[in-house]
This record gives C-alpha cells, structure tokens and sequence, in this order.
C-alpha cells in the first residue's frame, strides 16, 4: 500500500515540492544540528564504535521511535489540521512529547517545536489552535506536530511529508554521528544511502499504526540520553 | 470486605480466566479503608495492613494461578479517593506462561485514579516473559491536579537463572500517566513476533534480561537536588548493569536494564527511600512481605 499511494498520490504540484524541501532542509533555522538524541553518549561509552554500529543504532531508533511515534503523530496532526479538529491536535502533540523517555529528548523535540513556531509566525502563517493549546501557560509544543501543521497546510501529502520529516531526522543523526566517531564525508555519504531503503519500511509501519498504539521505546537508548545530561565533555544539547 | 460476583468464575474458553478486581478506598474517622472490593475470578486482597499507622493502607494483591496462560485477562482497577495514601505490592513475581497456540495473547489491563491530595504507590515484584508467550500489559494512571503518584515496573525476559532465554514470542507494554485529561507520560516497549532487533540491539535491551522503570512524581522542580542525589545510586550499580535517572517533565524517570531483577529491585528500593520524603513527606516503609 505504501508504494502504491507514492505513485498514485504524488505531490500535489511544483510548489507543495519546493515547500517539502524547505521544510526538510538542514538549513531550516530550527537548530535540530544540535542535538544528538543520545548517540553521542553511545559513541563516548563505546556502545557504538564504527560505521555499522552507527548504522545499527540509527535504524532501530527509526523503527522504534519514528515509525511508531514521531510518524504516526505526524499523520494525525496533518489530519486533524485538515479536520480543523484543534483539541485532536492539542492532543496529539502532548503525546509526542509524553512518549519522550528523558528530559533531554523531551528538549529535542520542544525546542525544535518552539523554534519551527516562530518561523511560522514569521512566514505568516495563521495559526489557529493557539486558543486551544495555549489555555495552560507554558504549554509545550512539539516539532512534529508542528511540522504536520505546516505539511498539511502547504498542500503535501502524507506520504511526502513522512518522507521529508524522515529525511531530515535522519542527515541529522548521521551528522552528529560523523562529527563524534569521527567518519569522513564521503563515509557519511555511504551511509546515508544504505539508510535509505529503510525509510520507506519505517512509514509503512506508521501506516500500521493505529493511534491508540502511538508508543515505542528502547531502553538502552533511554539511558544513553539519560546518561548524557551529566556527561562530562559534550558536543550536543541531547 | 471481598465480595465475589456471580456462583461461576467466567471463563471463556477451557481453563481460561477472565479476571478481574476493583478496589477503592476512602479515607475515614479511624484512617484509610478499603471500601470496595469486588473481585471475578482468581485475583483479590485480603485485608489492608497498616504498618505505618492508619494513614496508608499496604495491600497485596494476591493471584492464586500465578501467571497468565493463552486467553488470560486480568482487569484492575484501583481508586484512592482524596486524602487517601495507599500502597500496593504483590506477593509473588507475575507469570506469562508460553501461549498455546500462535496467535493466543495474555492481557491484563490496570487503571489506577489518584484523587486530590491522595497518593497511590504501586510497587509489584517482576513480571516473567517465558519464552514464545504474548503478553500485553497496559497501565494507565490518571491523577488529579493534587496528587502523587510512585511505581515501578520490572520486567524479566524469560528465567535468566536457569539460562533460559526469551528467543521468541511478543511483548506490548504500555504506561500511561494522565491528569486531569492530559497525558504526561507514554512510555512503550514494542518487541514483534520473533524479532530480536530490540532484545539484542545496541540500543534496545542489549541481550540483558531485565528491563526495570520507575515513575515517581509531580515534581514542580528539582530544588532540592534529589536528581544528583539518585544518580549517585549509579555507582551502586553493578558493572554489567545500567542504571539511570531524568527528571522528564514532572515525573522522575528511572530505569535499570540488566542481569537481575532482585537487584533492580533493590535498587529502586533505594531510590524510593530518597523519593518519598521529598514527594510525600513520609519515610519509606516496605511492606512486611518483602522480608520475607
């Protein structure tokens, strides 16, 4: 079914392309460069040591975490934007970050959020469930619901905007991992088209995910980035 | 105080149970009671201990088969009404047993509700995967804008002592914190059928049998460094085992993955010592059956 919606249901147009690719880019000011999401305790413990260990880690963290939480967030909160269903999406956006196992992966994903809703504003965007999420002061906000606010709102479709999305967590890690090894550019390269394929299995088992079942964890990597916020020397906020 | 419903236990199919128990207990002239319990099936409480005074309520849950089978269900639901504490353990390790046939789960589904100014602990020994069984374990906790909430939950992936390992069957497990219809915490552990990328993988379990989480909270902040004072606990830690700390929100989450689930144990023992005086103001007092 995957596949099938890739090639029948294509990007709307020229534009909803040009938007995906803004939105997807490593040069979108959201600082996700950043944060390391627990790797680079793995690398300095000497749990990950080399590029297959690196391959290893990240491909778990993508079918645990983004097929089963990030992605199918990501689905229902372009959904319900769509919907103009407010308090789904308020909804949707407290479980992403509830099912952020530390502090620190709590910060990645609020941080990014916070950054993304700024830049929104700025590209003047009217944003229609601040009365809803904002009742409670401080509320936190979540990248990916934010993101399939503004995927749904720039006309993407869910199987691009899941791509994309995807895509850009993905040259994120792989750059922290580059940087901590340390693996050289052209390694990186590598890497990042053996990681390829798996983006598309890592959607089909969003697809799969029925909302009530949002939820997935790895412990070692829950400690990792627990681990992390007392490490000594560090490069990265997570 | 247990009241059995119905002459026949139901039961779905051969040997089968469909249990389920729902507790409640207010807070009274002479101190917390327990006010309801209902229970179908083999899972009740007998009655509630007072080893800290009339205050809090230590009750045992008490599941004569001692495991789940193919088809097993057990349903729990606890409240503790406002100005309530209550305390509840188990007095044996929780069982999956090997599922009959592919396909066959064991469920057993817990809610607890925390009213205003209640506090509720639940502090069960292990949950044992056997090999090639299917459980699906869901907690949810819901709490009221004043309420404290501590738990742990340990889970050992097939019998370690006797080198057996848990090489197939699934695993859902899932923990939910809400209050007042918000949700705080969603913590998951997904193993598919026959899969071990997660049980073996770098970053899932690491070939290591025992899982354990503990959820203690709300905490406004840290002010008084309880954070610094539990990691210390990592130095208690076995050199095989690993054992960490955040502050995720307003719940301290802390959890151990390793060989042993007496050692996670007590380990969230030592850690309960430290969190209970700065939650609930109360020294930490284990119930009498964990001597034994």
């Amino acid at each position: 079914m995957g596949m099938a919606t890739m090639t029948t249901k294509s990007l709307t147009s020229d534009l909803a392309l040009a938007r995906l690719l803004q939105l997807s880019s490593v040069s979108l000011p959201v600082g996700g460069f950043a944060f390391s999401q627990g790797i680079e305790y793995a690398i300095e413990c000497g749990w990950v040591k080399n590029v297959d260990e690196v391959e290893e880690w990240i491909t778990l963290q993508m079918r645990e975490n983004i097929a089963r939480v990030d992605l199918p967030v990501l689905r229902g909160a372009m959904h319900s934007t769509t919907q103009q269903d407010w308090s789904r999406f308020s909804y949707l956006n407290d479980l992403v970050i509830a099912s952020r196992e530390t502090k620190e992966l709590r910060l990645t994903d609020t941080a990014m959020g916070e950054a993304l809703y700024r830049l929104l504003k700025s590209l003047e965007f009217d944003i229609p469930f601040e009365e809803t999420l904002f009742k409670v002061k401080g509320h936190d906000l979540s990248f990916v619901s934010l993101f399939g606010f503004a995927a749904a709102k720039w006309n993407i479709d869910y199987h691009a905007a899941a791509m994309g999305f995807t895509w850009s967590w993905l040259e994120n890690q792989v750059a922290a991992a580059t940087k901590l090894v340390p693996l050289g550019q052209t390694q990186a390269q590598q890497l990042l088209t053996k990681l390829q394929p798996a983006i598309g299995q890592t959607i089909e088992i969003s697809e799969c995910t029925l909302e009530e079942n949002i939820g997935g964890g790895l412990p070692a990597l829950a400690i990792a980035s627990a681990l992390h916020e007392t490490q000594y020397s560090r490069l990265f906020r997570s | 105080m247990n009241v059995a419903l119905g002459s026949n236990l139901l039961s779905t199919a051969p040997s089968t149970w469909q249990a389920r128990l729902s507790l409640a207990f207010a807070k009274r002239q002479r101190g917390v009671r327990l006010v309801k319990s209902e229970h179908e099936g083999p899972l009740y409480v007998q009655k509630a201990f007072y080893p800290e005074g009339p205050d809090c309520a230590h009750v045992y849950l008490l599941h004569p088969p001692g495991g789940l089978v193919t088809g097993d269900t057990l349903n729990i639901d606890v409240t503790a009404q406002v100005n309530t504490h209550v305390l509840l353990t188990t007095p044996g390790a929780g069982r999956v047993y090997k599922a009959r046939e592919k396909g066959g789960i064991q469920t057993q589904n817990l809610h607890i509700t925390v009213e205003e100014n209640a506090v509720l602990e639940w502090f069960p020994l292990e949950t044992i995967l056997f090999p090639a069984s299917h459980a699906r374990m869901k907690t949810r906790v819901d709490l009221s804008a004043e309420a404290s909430f501590i738990a742990w939950d340990i889970t050992c992936f097939g019998l370690p002592a006797n080198d057996v390992k848990f090489d197939s069957g699934s695993v859902k497990q899932n923990f939910q914190i809400w209050r007042e219809g918000k949700i705080l915490l969603n913590e998951s552990l997904v193993i598919d059928d026959d899969d071990s990328d997660v049980l073996k993988g770098c970053a899932g379990l690491r070939d290591l049998p025992v899982n354990g989480l503990m959820l203690a909270g709300p905490f406004k902040s840290d002010e008084i460094g309880l954070v610094s004072s539990l990691r210390e606990l990592e130095l208690k830690t076995d050199v095989n085992d690993f054992f960490a700390v955040s502050l995720n929100g307003e719940f301290l989450t802390i959890r151990y993955l390793g060989t042993c689930t007496e050692k996670a144990r007590l380990l969230f023992a030592q850690a309960w010592a430290l969190i209970r005086p700065a939650l609930v103001n109360k020294e930490s007092t284990e119930p009498r059956i964990w001597a034994t």
